[in-house]
């Protein structure tokens, strides 16, 4: 199948969309370059800042690209119309529901979290943990340890589904295009910091913009030259793929509402787009953030959940379902069209792993080197630690992703689901609630994981049964709030420096002003 | 321990009605409203709502809630981010 792709386009046409991929991979080259410059005029004792939170000076629309290119992954560029392809209307109508993470982030807790990441000197979501669990370093590494496991193989699968993409609609082989966009990303990372991953951000969000408008034109456009409207179309999918495909009671309504929970509720509690809550340099820039970011998800979602959608109407079979959006392109759009849409979907894997890659050099950087390597460390060793854990935290990625080893999908359904199963009511209620304590958030991360993890491996599936085939998530949501509430009840409150930092209005003793 | 009292943060405490907003409108209303439309239809294929396919409206429903957000947005008090700040005497009570 994929050489039926492939015929779609002439050889002419297959070099044309790689020449406009690369002349995309410049120009990222040349971001990283620029962020680097930036960084060299950095005075050491602010380098750290500056790398990994941009001396908190983002603007309003590279904000607004960080949390939606980074959570629009290659799931909603490439996954997630395959399996709207695959399902039908059930899995559009649920993923639909994500377009609000800007206003969910920003406006839920985006506030809360600069001004007091401001009080604290918080380069990380960890440190924001850290200080609000009386400088717990068990909370820290329950944070650091699953975020620096997972999100590793995570950043592979971003790797290797683009280029799979690549060696579909160009005929170039799978290595060549793991080397040309996995090397760019991690020079420009590594290199430029957040600041460069910032700037890309903008330029990847723009190429994903373009590839969404040029999609839906092209799927109106064949949608009304072929059948002449969309009460027509809909006609033509009952007969092409039943009636069931867009029944959205096809799946279990427990499984439905949990796949929305994890789409509308876990979505605040993913560390990578909670970064851009760190780095935002104004309130103005982060209401605007808001709205332009929920602008842009808003057409993303819609239309690339559509795209893959309507392509059963021109692929009834694929043997991959991935493969829709590039058979999509390739036979709709001329070959500079299908190039720009190639970087697009590139684009929203590269923003991906670059925002992951920050966020786990930071971790690792505040809470296991800083913490326990080597508490002493010079401004200058972190500069240069800072360096070589971005890199080599790329190239393990990149490594992975040569051998793709096939567990790869499995372990990102347990990095999603465990983060938001361990992670969300520490974070929620460590920054709304005062009585809440390290002893409560400990238990909560814990049970929250092992629940979410022992239902997801089916171990005990008895744990999916009594939620009516629900997602574990939803279990291990529900029990990680149950423990940390209990545990919380019956050890002491915080003391009042916490309360002081988190709620205050003036600054503990001995804290700087 | 007995309690602890400390000077709220006006601007944390508007953070915590923040959170409140988002979550009632964006989890409880839209959630609502988005799905009581989509059991309605969403069992029949064949259904024509507003002379289009009935998941069709389903991107309208949205749009409606975006301009909601926008607004809520747009109105939300442009704080200064500084750690600490001075409080004037009308935002202690």
């Amino acid at each position: 199948m994929t050489t039926e792709i492939q015929a779609l386009a002439t050889p002419e046409e297959r070099l044309a969309t790689a020449i406009t991929f690369i002349i995309y991979l410049v120009a990222l080259a040349a971001i990283g370059v620029y962020a680097r410059r930036v960084l060299r005029k950095t005075i050491i004792d602010k380098f750290i800042e500056e790398f990994y939170v941009a001396g908190r000076g983002l603007g309003a629309v590279v904000i607004a690209f960080l949390i939606a290119a980074g959570l629009c992954s290659v799931g909603t560029f490439v996954g997630g119309p395959g399996l709207s392809w695959l399902l039908g209307m059930p899995w559009v109508s649920i993923v639909g529901c994500q377009i609000f993470m800007n206003f969910a982030i920003l406006y839920g807790i985006g506030k809360k979290i600069g001004i007091v990441a401001r009080r604290i000197g918080a380069v990380s979501l960890g440190d924001v943990l850290f200080e609000r669990y009386e400088q717990s370093k068990l909370v820290a590494l329950l944070y650091t340890i699953p975020v620096l496991v997972f999100l590793i193989s995570y950043c592979s699968v971003q790797f290797v589904g683009s280029s799979r993409i690549f060696e579909v609609m160009t005929g170039w082989p799978y290595m060549i295009a793991l080397i040309l966009s996995g090397l760019v990303t991690i020079f420009y990372v590594t290199v430029g910091g957040i600041r460069g991953v910032g700037l890309a951000v903008v330029v990847q969000g723009v190429f994903m913009t373009v590839t969404t408008i040029l999609l839906v034109a092209g799927v109106f456009n064949g949608i009304f030259t072929t059948y002449g409207g969309l009460v027509e179309a809909n006609e033509a999918f009952m007969k092409i793929a039943g009636e069931a495909y867009l029944n959205l009671f096809r799946l279990p309504p427990a499984l439905v509402i949990s796949w929305w929970i994890i789409f509308t509720v876990g979505i605040i509690a993913l560390p990578h787009g909670l970064m851009a809550s760190l780095t935002y340099k104004s309130a103005r820039a982060m209401k605007m953030a808001i709205i332009l970011g929920s602008i842009i998800v808003t057409f993303w979602t819609y239309g690339l959940l559509w795209a893959g959608f309507f392509a059963k109407l021109w692929f009834p079979k694929l043997p991959v379902p991935d493969h829709a959006i590039p058979a999509l392109a390739m036979k709709l759009l001329p070959p500079w069209f299908a190039g720009i849409i190639f970087a697009g979907v590139v684009g929203a894997a590269q923003s991906t792993i670059a925002a992951m890659t920050i966020l786990m050099s930071s971790a690792f950087l505040q809470h296991i080197y800083r913490q326990i390597i080597k508490p002493t460390a010079t401004p200058e060793e972190l500069r240069r630690i800072a360096f070589w854990t971005t890199l080599i935290i790329g190239a393990v990625a990149f490594l992975l992703a040569i051998t793709q080893p096939p567990a790869l999908e499995f372990i990102i359904i347990f990095a999603i689901g465990g983060l938001i199963s361990s992670l969300l009511w520490p974070l929620i209620l460590g920054l709304f609630w005062k009585r809440g304590n390290k002893y409560g958030a400990i238990a909560g991360m814990i049970v929250g994981f092992m629940v979410f993890a022992l239902g997801k491996s089916k171990l005990v599936p008895q744990i999916v049964t009594a939620f009516g085939g629900a997602d574990p998530v939803v279990a291990g949501m529900i029990s990680s709030l149950i423990a940390y509430l209990i545990v919380t009840a019956v050890t002491p409150p915080p003391p009042l420096r916490i309360i002081q930092i988190f709620w205050g209005a003036e600054p503990p003793e001995g804290a700087e002003k | 321990m007995g309690k602890q009292y400390v000077k709220e943060d006006p601007r944390l405490k508007r953070a915590f009605k923040e959170f409140i907003i988002m979550a009632i409108v964006y989890y409880i209303i839209y959630s609502i409203v988005y799905w009581s439309y989509a059991f309605t239809y969403g069992g029949n294929p064949h259904a024509i709502v507003m002379g289009l396919p009935w998941w069709f409206n389903l991107l309208w429903i949205s749009l409606i809630f975006l301009v909601i957000v926008c607004i809520i947005a747009w109105t939300m008090k442009e704080e200064p981010l500084d750690p600490w700040i001075k409080i004037e005497e009308g935002e202690k009570k």
